[in-house]
């Protein structure tokens, strides 16, 4: 199979597919063709309006996709109808797909463009959300879209995060070459590669030791916008693991420290920092607008939150951690680093028991009532600046991969981790409940704005 | 190392098999081939591996890659299985 063409980052209407479900629907429209339609929910975007699908209704052929009156094949009436009264009865967009020929290029035929302008009007009324069509191939998509407002606009991408960060449009997209600073980046990822990088909006939730690592390297990879989430302040005994903190920086807010770095790897690069708990309204609200999500924090509440995230709005992240156990009597344990893909609509952190309810339950209440709440006052853990550059590289580079279309294989996203005193490096595949409330079309998966996480996230 | 006692020809009931297996690069003989993740740490634990019922289990598959296995979930073991148990909640 030819390479597909990597594409920045487009302005305009987008849509994300979780991997699963294109996986299902590529394997529905080729190589011989077929008729579906994808329900979607809605989410403002840092690029534009947001489609989020979240579950797929295949169309059999010769009973549900059938000889078309006008064109080669169409969706059957009473297919059209039970899916529009779904989506009208789901408030989610209703978009029917189809597939052409070709590899790296597609685009609507006249046939197709009539019977949009012939149904579409009818099935938004029907549904009162916003309707379309979609016309793939293996490397391209384009979308005709009728507004809930009566309007009328083009998909600008199609989005499907998996092992790779793919983006789908119309036609491959030509990038300006990279500046020199990132020349020699650009030399693996492409001018493409690397446009891609700047127009991304990434997060890092947790500023400390794994945190401020992130930071300084994305601001050096070229990364357009940085949103830094952290509520903490820089203590004596963090300056050993925190990128270019001087005594000077005690006391200070970990977000100061972190966009101070960020601003002098690269003067260009956007920041927007929450000096707040990630479950606070306005870092929800700018996690929600991310591209992606590094999840540097070891709260429950972080994980519940930020995991919440990105199955409801459909955001790849990776979570990041340490492990270093070390008994009273000073005897060292099995050291282990993780990083965990985060990838909507497949295991969560729910799913594998990553997040502890009694943790989380703790960790809502104030932080007067979270003290006392604990029996055993906090004690320090154990925390050395090279293992968390090793978890910190392993999220860095899947990230790097998989935005620039790099990985081998779209389908691989395994934990990896890492047993530094053994030196082994295992992949770790996640598990799903079948009915997760956070994973899974039955929950929260894709819903976007129709409940903001603030709103409808409950314990 | 393994022990698998094999019922005779003409046997009604299977005798008890024992099957060795390593969690964290430590031995552990379970009592039978089909457990739950539950019943393989609390074996473990039992053996002297040193982890709590909280940790996050995984299996080993034939393709070299681990597979989380959850607490109420049964699996077919066989000798030599490879185990990995890591607390889930890892620091940064």
């Amino acid at each position: 199979m030819a390479r597909r063409p990597v594409n920045p980052p487009a302005e305009g209407w987008s849509l994300t597919i979780p991997h699963r479900l294109w996986t299902e629907l590529s394997a529905h429209l080729f190589p011989f063709g077929g008729g579906a339609v994808l329900l979607a929910g809605h989410a403002e975007g840092a690029r534009g309006p947001r489609l989020l699908a979240y579950d797929l209704i295949t169309a059999t052929n010769d009973t549900a996709y059938i000889p078309g009156e006008y064109g080669h094949r169409a969706l059957a009436p009473s297919f059209v109808r039970d899916a529009a009264v779904r989506a009208r009865d789901e408030s989610a967009a209703y978009l029917a797909v189809h597939a052409h020929g070709g590899l790296d290029r597609v685009r609507f035929s006249s046939v197709d463009t009539a019977s949009h302008e012939r149904g579409y009007p009818a099935l938004r009324q029907i549904t009162g959300q916003t309707v379309g069509g979609l016309v793939f191939t293996p490397h391209a998509a384009a979308g005709d879209l009728w507004l809930a407002d009566g309007s009328r606009t083009p998909l600008a991408e199609t989005v499907i995060p998996g092992g790779n960060l793919l983006r789908l449009r119309p036609c491959p997209v030509t990038a300006t070459p990279a500046g020199p600073g990132h020349d020699r980046q650009a030399r693996l990822l492409g001018d493409v590669g690397q446009a891609t990088l700047n127009r991304l909006r990434v997060a890092v939730v947790g500023l400390g030791g794994v945190g401020s690592i992130l930071v300084e390297e994305l601001a050096r990879l070229g990364v357009g916008t940085l949103v830094l989430i952290d509520d903490d302040t820089v203590e004596a005994t963090n300056l050993p693991r925190l990128v270019a903190a001087g005594k000077d920086d005690i006391g200070q807010l970990k977000t100061d420290l972190a966009a101070r770095n960020a601003q002098r790897a690269n003067p260009r690069i956007r920041l927007i920092p929450k000096a707040t708990r990630v479950e606070h309204p306005e870092a929800l609200n700018e996690l929600a607008l991310c591209d992606w999500i590094f999840l540097a924090a070891d709260s429950a509440s972080a994980r519940h939150w930020v995991n919440a995230t990105v199955q409801q709005f459909l955001i790849p992240g990776v979570q990041v951690g340490v492990k270093i156990p070390v008994d009273s009597a000073g005897c060292v344990g099995q050291i282990h680093t993780a990083t965990r893909i985060m990838l909507p609509g497949d295991g969560c952190l729910w799913c594998n028991r990553l997040i502890d309810s009694t943790q989380l339950a703790i960790d809502m209440h104030p932080k007067a009532e979270r003290d006392a709440a604990r029996y055993v006052p906090g004690v320090p853990v154990p925390s050395v600046i090279t293992l968390n550059t090793l978890a910190a590289a392993e999220a860095l580079n899947h990230f790097v991969l998989a935005a620039t279309g790099l990985h081998d294989d779209d389908h691989d996203h395994a934990a990896v981790i890492h047993r530094p005193r053994t030196r082994q490096r295992d992949l770790q595949d996640p598990r799903q409940d079948a009915n997760c409330r956070w994973c899974t079309p039955a929950g929260r998966l894709g819903r976007g704005d129709s409940g903001s996480v603030v709103q409808t996230a409950t314990l | 190392m393994d022990t698998v006692i094999e019922p005779t020809a003409g046997q009604n009931e299977r005798r008890p098999v024992k099957v060795t297996v390593t969690v964290n690069n430590q031995p552990v003989i379970l009592p039978s081939r089909e457990l739950t993740g539950l019943e393989i740490k609390q074996a473990a634990i039992a053996q002297g591996v040193p982890i709590d019922t909280g940790f996050q289990l995984s299996v080993k598959r034939g393709n070299g890659r681990y597979e989380v296995v959850d607490d109420d979930e049964q699996i077919r073991v066989h000798p030599n299985q490879e185990f990995l148990a890591v607390p889930p909640d890892d620091n940064s």
